[in-house]
């Protein structure tokens, strides 16, 4: 159990202590950080899933930006059947959601500061297993991608922000073998795409586990928004390279609060919660 | 599994007699409460035709729903797409 510690204000927010005590919240530093970020999505919480015999047609963001639909029914991924550590998961069997509002995440690639943070278990598809993305893994079309690539059974754990102007991409990370497949694991990375070293642009972790793949371009990057609406379980497309596996946590955080320190208590969180490592 | 259809419209034909089945459209529930909600995405179709990069026009069908509903199916299709990085 955590420390109870006094609010900004100086005062304990009793709610949001009893919530944390009946196990519906984090500790509310985390709530605080988690409730302002652009992307919270949690399949443990119930109320944030709606779906028909198991067969998901929205996820709700419990960020500030947009929740994810599906109005596809074999595009659905499915809810209800799976857990980690008694919590509901939401499984993906080449299924994918969507966002609608592309500008709503132009800052995944235009430079701003941010880290994101699942737990997540990739299956073993013969392309790619998707967590999600809005680029296609296009050279000239501007957005993120953060995908498991298991063409020629490489497993790799790969991150790709592009710009509209080809190669280099701003940022590239291609790590074989890097992935374990059909295990959860917690999967992070604190982004600095804007920043002039390249090797400084990105650093990504599998549970505490620092990559050992180096970022090696200081491409510029673009401002426009992305071509495509951002999709979970998908790298852009309308379904063509989705996802086999699960999720059930997967948090984005930017500007002034991703920081590697809050990355870490991000990761902490979601370990404490999912019993991942 | 993937299936590709001779014409649009067979696909069309096929289509609707699925989700005239299934009961497409329909209003899904929230997970907590079980309570239908309107306002939330609907399920309106049951698949839709993608384009691989040979052209082929092709859609998700699962398995159950592929011997539920036979006839008119097209025939198993793999798609082909350029190799992406």
């Amino acid at each position: 159990m955590g420390v109870l510690r006094l609010s900004e204000a100086g005062f304990v927010n009793y709610q949001k202590y009893s919530n944390f005590l009946a196990g519906n919240e984090p500790f509310f530093p985390v709530f605080d950080l988690l409730s302002s970020a652009p992307l919270w999505l949690d399949a443990s919480d119930a109320s944030t899933i709606t779906e028909s015999g198991g067969s998901v047609s929205q996820w709700d963001n419990k960020g500030t930006l947009e929740n994810f639909t599906q109005a596809t029914s074999a595009d659905q991924p499915t809810t209800g059947v799976s857990t980690l550590n008694g919590l509901n998961v939401i499984d993906f069997a080449s299924d994918f959601l969507s966002g609608s509002t592309k500008s709503q995440w132009k800052f995944l690639h235009d430079g701003t500061i941010y880290f994101m943070a699942a737990v997540v278990k990739y299956g073993t598809p013969t392309i790619l297993s998707p967590l999600l993305g809005n680029n296609r893994t296009s050279t000239t079309d501007p957005g993120f991608v953060k995908f498991f690539d298991n063409r020629s059974s490489a497993a790799a754990n790969e991150y790709i922000i592009s710009n509209s102007t080809g190669l280099p991409f701003p940022v590239a990370i291609i790590e074989n073998s890097g992935i374990t497949s059909n295990t959860f694991v917690v999967d992070s990375a604190l982004l600095d795409p804007s920043n002039a070293t390249a090797a400084n642009r990105i650093d990504y972790f599998i549970n505490s586990t620092a990559g050992s793949d180096t970022n090696s371009s200081t491409a510029a990057l673009s401002s426009a928004n992305p071509t495509y609406d951002l999709k979970i379980g998908e790298i852009g497309t309308s379904g063509s390279f989705a996802m086999t596996g699960s999720i059930a946590e997967l948090i984005i955080v930017s500007g002034a609060d991703a920081t590697e320190t809050n990355r870490q208590a991000v990761v902490d969180y979601l370990n404490e919660k999912w019993s991942v490592f | 599994m993937h299936y590709t259809w001779e014409s649009q419209e067979a696909f069309e034909a096929w289509h609707s007699v699925v989700k005239d089945g299934l009961g497409i459209p329909y209003p899904n529930r929230n997970s907590k409460t079980g309570e239908i909600d309107e306002n939330a995405s609907w399920t309106t179709a049951y698949t839709e035709l993608r384009t691989d990069d040979n052209g082929v026009q092709y859609a998700k069908v699962e398995d159950n729903i592929a011997e539920e509903f036979a006839e008119g199916l097209g025939t198993p299709h793999t798609p082909y797409f350029e190799e992406i990085l």
